[in-house]
């Protein structure tokens, strides 16, 4: 087996596993014991629009990357070039549902899920941290995949950040 | 357009956003949204909202 297959079947293996995870956190965050979060009819509308809005957000940030790869201007990203706009499409949807609301469900342990995120973002920027003091972020000039928990971890940052504007927000109304 | 009438209706059964919200089983931000005007209900949750309180639909969302 060539060493490229097995890095494919090690990430499809790792992708899995966390899918699995975070089903089995959400089956323990959640206040029924149940892995599906439940919305209401306004917070599916809402949901529905910010997944739009997250796709849109996707594929522009996908144009402006291609047109960026075509100039040869994403070298330097490697790999990580095409994670940038899923992330763009992820922050958008999720801002749009945080700040209208329906980010967390009506069976949602806001603040088991509030633990649960900190800990994972910590734990990507721990491991983005230690990759970058041992030398393995770049590699032959190229961002190496632990750009990626670079991603990870600031996105729970942004998450963070969010949740605490929306929570002065709404303590002043 | 506020619904005021619903706004009443809720305090004169001496409960608040959240106990309504948790009755109807919807989030509490949604009864808000609906009192403020800022969310059209369904007509089902109209309905549970109008049992909860023991009122009419006429008498909480019609417009006078």
């Amino acid at each position: 087996m060539s060493t490229e297959l097995k890095l494919t079947i090690m990430w499809l293996f790792a992708i899995v596993f966390g899918i699995a995870i975070a089903c089995f956190a959400m089956k323990k965050m959640n206040k029924d014991g149940k892995t599906r979060t439940k919305y209401d009819e306004r917070q599916l509308k809402v949901r529905g629009d910010a997944y739009k809005y997250g796709f849109f957000g996707t594929l522009i940030a996908n144009g402006i990357m291609m047109s960026l790869a075509i100039g040869g201007f994403t070298k330097p990203l490697g790999m990580n070039a095409f994670f940038i706009p899923v992330f763009i499409g992820i922050v958008t949807q999720m801002t749009y549902s945080v700040f209208k609301d329906a980010y967390f469900g009506l069976n949602n342990s806001s603040k088991k899920y509030l633990v649960f995120m900190a800990f994972v973002g910590l734990l990507n920027l721990a491991m983005a941290v230690l990759a970058t003091v041992t030398g393995e972020l770049i590699e032959d000039g190229v961002l190496g995949s632990s750009f990626l928990n670079y991603l990870c971890g600031g996105l729970f940052v942004v998450l963070a950040i969010e949740l605490g504007i929306k929570n002065l927000i709404d303590k002043k109304a | 357009m506020k619904n005021l009438k619903l706004k009443a209706a809720r305090a004169a059964s001496d409960m608040s956003q959240d106990e309504l919200a948790k009755a109807v089983g919807v989030s509490r931000q949604t009864i808000n949204a609906v009192e403020k005007g800022d969310y059209n209900p369904s007509i089902n949750l109209c309905v549970n909202i109008c049992k909860t309180l023991n009122k009419t639909l006429d008498e909480l969302f019609w417009e006078d």
